[in-house]
This record gives structure tokens, C-alpha cells and sequence, in this order.
């Protein structure tokens, strides 16, 4: 599509200029990042000021801010800040609880509420496809209560420049007609007709039937052999929203560069009030296979 | 079928009743048309000298004047035509054309008579009209004259882009404005991923742009309506017209079959802009023979009619047109080879049957075809072993039948109905490769059938009161689901003084179609679907009050005030992209939404004298509001432009009488002013953490590490657009030929306006791609 600008750009003018654009001085905010999972006995929160997209240094951390945490509106401790950017509490989440977040420093104040999703289980069974690579089943029954969220993949090793990475699948190929088509292209690999970008996300309110069976394939992981590590991961309502919208903004902002005429961002989710970022929550359950 | 059976049945009936009304004794209808061409000339004048009884002449040139018995004394005039006048005695029905010869000065009395009738005297607000002259003589890009361009220019219209020909109209959406050539509905006005119009300026006689009170003959959209007149085609004379622009060429001729009786117009055009792009790949790609870019355009415009009789005239329109971009990378290695094209065709056609009923009842039937068909193609190997192709696909067969009586010069009435089978097939798509293939989206289409009858009105309610009053009432069939509608319209004009007059208009409108596109450059790759089952039409109500004045010598003013509520409109989910190889239908990736616009329009012309132009400007706002974007919140439109300025002018040189030449010299000049556009644009970003499974990952790391802040769609203005544009124009006109040379010069003090902003790096660029332009073209003419 570069190409696409250069024939535009050339019979129509012969000349484009281009000439560097500076952005005016913005009110810096407040981002807290946050994950509660029931499986830490430690919660670790991420807090810094925005800048402008122009600055290339790192994040400023937010100085004299007193961070808490409660849990079904009980206070539950202070965060310890442990370096510039980091706080920690000492804390283990409990499954269907509900937690809010509050920050404050001297002129301004943020908070945010998640409530941690329930236990399930899941079943995971391995099969080997044509290609004597390996492809999954994973069953679970759905959260019969409430809307529920599952994001399924998988981890393994890759290689890359050299370097070993414990990576999330670069993709992920299944047949399941149920999942969210938000990441999905029509890409057969594998056997599968569809190819979906790292994650299957499932909604429970769209699957009709109480028992979820999902046969996948991760791709680009551990190709010759290794560990893989299949995931279900039940998220709240927030992460969920902001997974999707982070996934969907990635896929978006590829073209920001390379064909921004193009390109049509939109905002990304946070349910930080006074801020952004996001404070969520997710339980999972995982299998570890050996692929030898 | 049943349905269109009654509908005849009905229409039959009317005829009847109304054709056992119109035994007037004293009637003067007839045609007024151009003298030297035999065309037809719309909204020309007829009155009786010394009175207010008058009426005008219809998009067909025909007029019907009911009067008393008397010794009478009747004008025809027409700007740019010497009026005519004859006297007559009328005792009984008669039938008089004038044929009106063309001349060049332009009295008071046919100033105030035109003016009157059109801008003062007539219920109708918000319409504006551009001929093919008019649109010629404005300064435009590379010396191309464009009518969508030209249509920015007035009060109301804003545009997308700099240069680009979309255009929105009072707070619209593109495709909220029926663009209709000849009465066929033409789905893509865009060549050249929408920097020039599909409209060949050398074939068009004039467009007329409606934008306050909407005819209830006109329907299926809920903005507006620009209405486009194909040239008919000399009856006199053959002629032809040749030009070269830097960008285009066109070819028209036209002229008699048999003399006064029918008469043909073809005109083509094209783009050399792949012959520039060849160079140009020559020069850059030395090292990289393998690569090929290729774009082209061409369009043809065609009509003949021919008169039967008084009583009976047929014509036959045709327009298609074609663009087509190529990109191919062969790298001489099999695994390599990559081919990418995209085009898109336009293809209408209408036949029309013009019969007089009686001279009080006029009628036009119309059955056409109007077709649009996008394709996009990625190929990975040569032989086409493994590809990927999808299109979508449009297709409008209707036929409609629209009919004028005039019982008297206090009453006229026009009615009507249309029948419309349309067919939408969006993306379908195949793939194709050595161990598999199949075609996605083939059982997504949709079948429509439209159904409309309409019935308008104009009369007067006093001396200083006149209305005009229309219901349009029909229903869209699609996927097994009725959705009737009824759209009544209203407009009354008061007339405070002879030169002063105020109005009101409310119009409701329906839209059965729609169009989703996600960018909003106007580059044609957006996508056209239909009202289904489970997304409705489109609604909308108009408001619109205004004063009108004019003045002597050619003056006139008028100011207007405007609301407009939208329902239902489409927009794309956020993520989604254009040409995605996606299997589900375009209804699971679309939202249905809300929007609503108000503003003001002030409009000052001088329509006579050496010096003609108009200064317009526009202060609006316009917003949308979807639940599930922008977190529900409503966001400015992307055509929402808070102020807007347009100044238009021409100046006339004396004409020089040179060694049996006349010589022409015109200086125009286009000065343009618009509040910068709503674009979503991150001015911060802030720290990001990997998704759950993602920490570690080396995929989109990087990305996922920091993220771009966005409160809003839409959340940053860009900096003001302005712009002065000049052209001088030279015609040597001898007996047989003429010669037209054109100097233009776009952006003259080269303000760098912004076409689009993107990072690179710690870098915000702004790209702007309409710097100083200077152009000459050529016309020849014989």
C-alpha cells in the first residue's frame, strides 16, 4: 500500500511535503495497571504519569501517592512502592470477590473496581494432527450464573535471533464457530478454517450449550519440540473489554506507519476513573504437555 | 408483481381523472429551448408581460400556463438568453415553443424575473444550481474542472479531505446525498481513489443541489439530492469539444441524426496518469525491474433522444466508467511473486419516454439500470495457483413514472411512483490455493423491492402565502420484512415585500441503503449494504427556515438556519478494516447509530455584470452517537466543520475583436477557508502491560508496552485549511473554432495545509500533498 501513496502523491502534485508537526503541551494523567489473579499471593501494581506521544523517555513514576486496596469495601492495605514505577501489596485475591483500587496524591484521585472471576476447571486432552504436531481439546463447563469471559491459547518455547522466548502462540487455528470473530481471519492451516490472533475469546452468553469443547491448534510455538503450556482463562468484564480493545488496536496501529491514510484508531478501554490503564482481574486454569 | 400491478392500475386511474380535468379553454404550454442547439432549457421563464401569472419550465423544458381568455402578450426568458416575446390572442388552448437565442447582456427586468421566480417567489429553500460553464470557470487542480469540487464551494457543503470530492451536506454523511445523472442513481462518483469526480464536466449541462426542502419526488436518501443533467446533444449542428488537462483528456461530440428531430452526445475521457507513473517507476525503480504499478481511468458518457411528435419524445442515457490499480512484485522467485489490484466500475443506463397527456399533463417514464461493482485481488503466484478475491457487487433496476398538471397558475401538482429491484452482494470472496478453494459470503445477498408513490403540491394560500406541500409514502421489502414509511414535506414561502421573502420547510426522509467506510478520505473503498432483516432504514427529519432578498443588478442574499436529526445511520465496529478477508457477514462488523447537525448559512451573489460570484459561509456543527463507540459517548462527525468560508468570483474582460476572432479573457479566482477537520489523534501515549500470557512474549511487546491515548473519536482539530486559488482563461473564438487556454495556479501562497499527520519514531509528520499547483490546459472546440 506504500505504493498506493506514491502514485497518489506523484501524478497528483509531483511533490508531497512533509514536514514534522509538534503537539502543544497536554495535561498529563495518572495510569494504574493492575491484573488481580487469585493464583499470586503478592498484587503488583504498575503507576506512572502519561507524556507526549513524542517523548521517547520512559514513563515519569508518579511521586508522594498513597495507593490502597479494598476488598468488597473493606479496607485491605496500603501498596509498598518498591521503586520508581512499582507497588506492591502482600495480598491474595479470593475468587468472586469484588476489589476497588484508590490512588491519591495531593491534587488528584483515581480509583477502580474489578470483581475476581469464580473457580472452574477445565479438561485438557492432546492429539497429534497430520503433521506430527500437536493439537488440543479443552473442555469446560460455562459459569450457568453470569456472563463469563475465556480467552484460550497456548505457551511454549521459540527461537528468535538466537535468543529463546517463552512466547504466547503467534496464532491460534480452530474450527469453533462459537468464538468472537473480533481476531479472526479466514486463514486455513492445519486442518482448521480459521487462524485467530494469539487468543480464541469466548463469550459465554454466545454459546448455546452449557459444556464447552474447543480443538485448536497453537501455532508458531515449539516447532520441533519442548513444553506447551495450554491455557483457559476466565477474565472480568474489564479485562476483557480491554484485552479486546489492546488486540484490536495492535492489529490497527500496524497500519500507523505503514499506510496511515488508512488508519483509524479509536480509544483504547480503561476503567480507571480520573486516569487510564487498566485495573482487572482473571482466574485460570492451565496444562503443562511434553512434546517428546 | 401484484403490488406493481395495482400500482399501475392506480396510476391509470389518475391519469384519467386528471386528464378529464384538464379541459381548460385557455392553456399555452410548450416547450423553451437554446435556439442554436435545440436543447432543452429547465427552469427558463414564460409570463404575461405586466403581471405576476408565470410560471417555468420543467427538467424537460416543458411548460403548461392556464389563463383567461384574452389579448395577451407572453415573455420567455432564460439567463444568458435574449428573451422572447409574442402576442397572441387566446381564445382556446394553444400550444407555443420559444426558442430562445443566446446573448450575451442581461437586462434588470430578466435579472428580477429569474431571480424572482427561482430564489424569491418559490416555496423551495435551500437549492442551488451550477451549470457545466458556471463549474468550468472555476479554479480547480490541474486545470480539471469538477462539479463535486464546485458543489464544496456552497453554503452547507462541507468537504472530507483537500481535493478529494467527498462531500457532506449539512451535517450528512457521502451517502446521504442522492447523486442521480439523468434521474439514475450513480453509487461511486469517485475516480482516482476520489480526487476526481466521475462527472466528465464536457458532458454535463447542469446539477442542481437541494438541500433544505426535499421534492417529494425525490427520495432514498436523507441528506440531500444533487441532481445531474446530461448534455442532450445538438439538434442544429454537429460540434465537438477536444481538451487536454495535466491529468486528462476528453472528447465530445455531438449533434444532429436528423436535424430538429434526435440528436446524439458522446463523450470519453481518460487519465495518461499511467504513463506518468511508467516514468516516474523508470527513474526510481532502476534496481528493481520486477516491480509494476499501474493505475487508469476512463469514463463515457452517451445520450440520443429523439422527437416523435409534440406530444412525444424518447431519450437514451448511457454512463460507465472504470478505475483500475495494479500493483505486481515479481521477484523472479515463485514464493515471492505478489500481485495486488483493486477496481471498481460504474455502469447506468436509462431510457426515458416524455408524453404529453394533455397541455396540462405532462409525463415522464424512466426504466434504468444502474450497476457498481468493486473487486480486489491479491495473487501470490503467477499462474494464479493461490489467490485471494473479493468483490462487492450493486445492482438497480427500477422504473419510475413522474407527472406534472397544472390546473391553473395557483395550483400545480406533481406525482408519481417508482418500483426499484435492487441487489446487493457485499464481499463475497474466494480463495484459492493447490490444496483447497471456496467462496465465502456467497448466500449474503440481499434482494429488495421498493415500492414508492408520491404526491407534491405547490399553490397559494394568499397573495403573500405560498406552499408547497408533498407526501412520498412506500415501503422496502428485504429478507421477508416490511418497512413501510410515510415522508410528508412541506415548505411555505411568504413574500414580505416584492424584494423580500421568508421560509420554512420540514422534510422527513427514509434511506433503504447504506454505506460503511472506515476512513473518511473519501477514497472510494467503502462498502454499500441494504436495509435487512435486522438493520433498518435509515431516518430523517429536516428543518429549515430562511430570508431571501434581492436586489437590482443582479444581487441576492439569503440567510438560512438548519436542523437536522439522524437515526439509524452505519457506522463500521471499531477495529475493522476495509477489504478484510472476513467470512461473516458486514452486518456483525457495523453499528447503528444516531447523528444530528444544526448551522447557519449566509450567501451573497452577483449573478450579472462583469464582475459574478458569490461569498458563502457556513457556521455548523455536527455529531454522531453510537452505544457501543466512543464508550457511548457522542463524538463530532468527520465532516464537521464549525466555520467555513468560501469566496467565488469571475471577472469579464472587455471582449477584443481581432483579425476576424473574438477574444475572450476571463480572471477567476476561489479564495476557501473551513475550522480544521475532527481526526482521532493520540497527543499522548501512556504505559501498557502485557496481556495474561503475554509477559515474556516477543510479539507485540514492544507494542503492548506503551499505548496511545485517545479520550474521544474524533478528539483533535486540525489547524484551519485555507487556500487561494487563480485561473485566466483565454478564448479565441473564430466561426468555426474556438480555442480555450487556461492558467491556473492552486494555492497560491502554498499554505501547507495537512492532509493526514502519522509518528515515525519520536516524530509527529504532517503530510500534505496540495502544495502551490501551477497547471495549464487546453480546449478546442469547432
Amino acid at each position: 500500500m506504500r505504493h498506493f501513496l506514491i502514485i497518489l502523491c506523484f501524478f497528483l502534485v509531483s511533490c508531497v511535503d512533509e514536514v514534522e508537526f509538534f503537539l502543544p503541551e497536554k495535561e498529563k494523567i495518572i495510569t494504574i495497571n493492575c491484573l488481580l489473579n487469585p493464583d499470586n499471593d503478592t498484587i503488583k501494581a504498575q503507576i506512572t504519569w502519561s507524556k507526549l506521544i513524542t517523548d521517547q523517555n520512559n514513563f515519569n513514576s508518579v511521586k508522594e501517592i498513597s495507593v490502597s486496596l479494598f476488598e468488597e469495601g473493606e479496607f485491605t492495605g496500603h501498596f509498598l512502592q518498591s521503586d520508581s514505577t512499582h507497588f506492591y501489596l502482600a495480598y491474595q485475591v479470593k475468587p468472586g470477590k469484588k476489589y476497588r483500587i484508590e490512588a491519591s496524591t495531593v491534587t488528584k484521585n483515581v480509583w477502580a473496581e474489578t470483581r475476581v472471576p469464580v473457580d472452574f476447571e477445565a479438561c485438557f486432552t492432546a492429539i497429534k494432527d497430520y503433521a506430527e504436531s500437536f493439537d488440543y481439546i479443552v473442555s469446560f463447563l460455562k459459569n450457568s450464573t453470569e456472563e463469563s469471559y475465556y480467552w484460550i491459547s497456548a505457551k511454549g518455547f521459540t527461537w528468535y535471533n538466537g535468543n529463546p522466548f517463552y512466547d504466547i502462540a503467534s496464532s491460534v487455528y480452530s474450527d469453533y464457530s462459537f468464538a468472537d470473530d473480533f481476531n479472526r481471519l479466514v486463514d486455513q492451516g492445519y486442518g482448521y478454517m480459521y487462524n485467530y490472533e494469539y487468543y480464541i475469546r469466548l463469550n459465554s452468553n454466545e454459546v448455546p450449550t452449557d459444556s464447552i469443547n474447543v480443538q485448536f491448534h497453537p501455532n508458531s510455538i515449539n516447532i520441533n519440540d519442548g513444553t506447551q503450556e495450554v491455557f483457559v482463562l476466565s477474565v472480568d468484564y474489564h479485562l476483557d473489554k480491554y484485552m479486546k480493545s489492546s488486540i484490536l488496536l495492535e492489529e490497527i496501529d500496524m497500519y500507523a506507519e505503514d499506510v496511515p491514510i488508512v488508519y483509524a484508531p479509536f480509544p483504547m478501554y480503561s476503567n480507571i476513573n480520573g486516569g487510564t490503564g487498566i485495573f482487572g482481574s482473571y482466574n485460570s486454569v492451565s496444562e503443562k504437555f511434553d512434546r517428546k | 408483481m401484484k403490488r406493481f400491478v395495482q400500482y399501475i392500475i392506480a396510476v391509470s386511474h389518475i391519469l384519467l381523472v386528471f386528464s378529464s380535468f384538464a379541459q381548460t379553454p385557455a392553456n399555452i404550454s410548450g416547450y423553451v429551448t437554446d435556439a442554436s442547439s435545440g436543447e432543452k432549457l429547465t427552469g427558463a421563464t414564460i409570463f404575461v408581460s405586466g403581471s405576476s401569472k408565470g410560471t417555468t419550465t420543467n427538467e424537460f423544458g416543458y411548460f403548461s400556463l392556464s389563463l383567461p381568455p384574452a389579448q395577451v402578450k407572453i415573455e420567455a426568458r432564460f439567463v444568458g438568453f435574449e428573451p422572447f416575446y409574442t402576442e397572441m390572442k387566446l381564445n382556446s388552448d394553444t400550444i407555443v415553443n420559444f426558442q430562445l437565442r443566446p446573448g450575451i447582456s442581461i437586462g434588470e427586468v430578466e435579472i428580477k424575473a429569474t431571480n424572482q421566480q427561482e430564489f424569491l417567489l418559490s416555496p423551495s429553500i435551500g437549492v442551488n444550481r451550477l451549470t457545466a460553464r458556471e463549474v468550468e470557470k472555476i479554479p480547480a487542480v490541474l486545470g480539471e474542472p469538477d462539479l463535486l469540487k464546485a458543489i464544496q464551494l456552497l453554503p452547507g457543503v462541507s468537504f472530507a479531505t483537500e481535493g478529494t470530492t467527498g462531500f457532506s451536506v449539512r451535517g450528512g454523511s457521502p451517502d446521504q446525498t442522492l447523486i442521480q445523472l439523468d434521474g439514475v442513481p450513480v453509487y461511486n462518483v469517485n475516480h482516482l481513489w476520489g480526487f476526481m469526480s466521475a462527472f466528465n464536466n464536457d458532458a454535463v449541462y447542469e446539477a442542481k443541489l437541494y438541500k433544505g426542502s426535499l421534492p417529494a419526488r425525490f427520495g432514498g436518501r436523507l441528506s440531500s439530492v444533487l441532481d445531474v443533467g446530461m448534455k442532450e446533444g445538438n439538434l442544429k449542428k454537429r460540434q465537438g469539444t477536444f481538451s487536454l488537462s495535466p491529468i486528462a483528456g476528453h472528447f465530445t461530440l455531438e449533434g444532429p441524426l436528423k436535424k430538429d428531430k434526435a440528436s446524439f452526445m458522446i463523450s470519453g475521457r481518460t487519465t495518461w496518469a499511467n504513463l506518468l507513473i511508467l516514468a516516474y517507476q523508470k527513474l526510481e525503480n532502476q534496481n528493481n525491474e520486477n516491480q509494476v504499478l499501474t493505475y487508469g481511468f476512463w469514463d463515457i458518457n452517451a445520450k440520443t433522444n429523439y422527437i416523435i411528435n409534440q406530444n412525444n419524445r424518447v431519450y437514451l442515457s448511457f454512463y460507465t466508467g472504470r478505475d483500475a490499480y495494479m500493483m505486481e512484485d515479481d521477484a523472479n522467485i515463485h514464493s515471492d511473486y505478489m500481485k495486488f489490484s483493486y477496481n471498481w466500475q460504474n455502469l447506468t443506463g436509462v431510457l426515458r419516454w416524455n408524453h404529453v397527456f394533455s397541455p396540462v399533463l405532462f409525463a415522464n417514464f424512466s426504466l434504468y439500470n444502474s450497476r457498481f461493482r468493486q473487486e480486489y485481488l491479491n495473487q501470490f503466484d503467477k499462474k494464479g495457483d493461490e489467490m485471494y478475491k473479493g468483490y462487492n457487487n450493486l445492482n438497480d433496476l427500477s422504473q419510475k413514472g413522474d407527472f406534472d398538471w397544472t390546473s391553473d397558475d395557483r395550483l400545480k401538482i406533481k406525482f408519481g411512483y417508482n418500483i426499484s429491484l435492487q441487489k446487493f452482494s457485499p464481499e463475497i470472496i474466494s480463495y484459492q490455493s493447490d490444496s483447497t478453494s471456496f467462496v465465502l459470503n456467497k448466500d449474503i445477498f440481499t434482494n429488495n423491492l421498493i415500492t414508492e408513490v408520491y404526491l407534491e403540491a405547490d399553490f397559494d394560500l394568499t397573495q403573500q402565502l405560498k406552499a408547497s406541500a408533498g407526501l412520498r409514502a412506500g415501503n422496502i421489502l428485504t429478507e421477508g420484512k416490511n418497512y413501510p414509511g410515510l415522508q410528508p414535506r412541506l415548505s411555505i414561502r411568504h413574500l414580505v415585500t416584492e424584494q423580500v421573502s421568508t421560509k420554512l420547510s420540514y422534510s422527513r426522509m427514509n434511506q433503504y441503503l447504506h454505506q460503511v467506510q472506515n476512513t473518511t478520505l473519501g477514497i472510494p473503498t467503502e462498502l454499500w449494504v441494504s436495509s435487512t432483516g435486522k438493520i433498518g432504514p435509515g431516518k430523517s427529519d429536516l428543518y429549515s427556515a430562511g430570508v431571501f432578498w434581492t436586489k437590482g443588478n443582479g444581487y441576492r442574499f439569503s440567510s438560512e438556519v438548519y436542523y437536522t436529526n439522524l437515526k439509524n445511520v452505519l457506522r463500521y465496529k471499531d477495529g475493522t478494516l476495509a477489504l478484510k478477508e472476513r467470512d461473516d457477514s458486514w452486518e456483525d462488523f457495523v453499528e447503528t447509530g444516531k447523528g444530528k447537525s444544526y448551522g447557519v448559512e449566509l450567501m451573497a451573489e452577483k449573478t450579472t455584470g462583469k464582475l459574478t460570484g458569490w461569498i458563502a459561509y457556513t457556521l455548523s456543527k455536527s455529531t454522531r452517537q453510537f452505544d457501543e463507540i466512543n464508550f457511548g459517548k457522542e463524538f463530532p462527525y468527520e465532516y464537521d466543520r464549525r466555520h467555513q468560508l468560501n469566496i467565488n468570483t469571475n471577472y469579464c474582460f472587455n471582449e477584443i475583436l481581432k483579425k476576424g476572432k473574438t477574444i475572450k479573457r476571463e480572471l477567476s479566482a476561489s479564495f476557501n477557508y473551513a475550522s480544521g477537520k475532527y481526526i482521532t489523534l493520540a497527543e499522548q501515549e501512556y504505559q501498557g502491560i502485557p496481556l495474561p500470557l503475554m509477559e515474556g512474549s516477543r510479539y507485540g511487546a514492544g507494542w503492548f508496552a506503551r499505548r496511545s491515548l485517545m479520550n474521544s473519536v474524533n478528539n483533535y482539530q486540525m489547524p484551519a485549511f485555507h487556500n487561494l486559488n487563480l485561473s485566466y482563461r483565454i478564448e479565441r473564438q473564430s466561426a468555426r473554432k474556438t480555442y480555450v487556454w487556461n492558467f491556473s495556479v492552486y494555492n497560491v501562497y502554498n499554505r501547507l495545509n495537512p492532509w493526514y499527520y502519522y509518528k515515525q519514531g519520536d516524530k509527529l509528520k504532517q503530510i500534505t500533498i496540495f502544495p502551490i499547483i501551477p497547471s495549464v490546459s487546453f480546449t478546442y472546440k469547432w
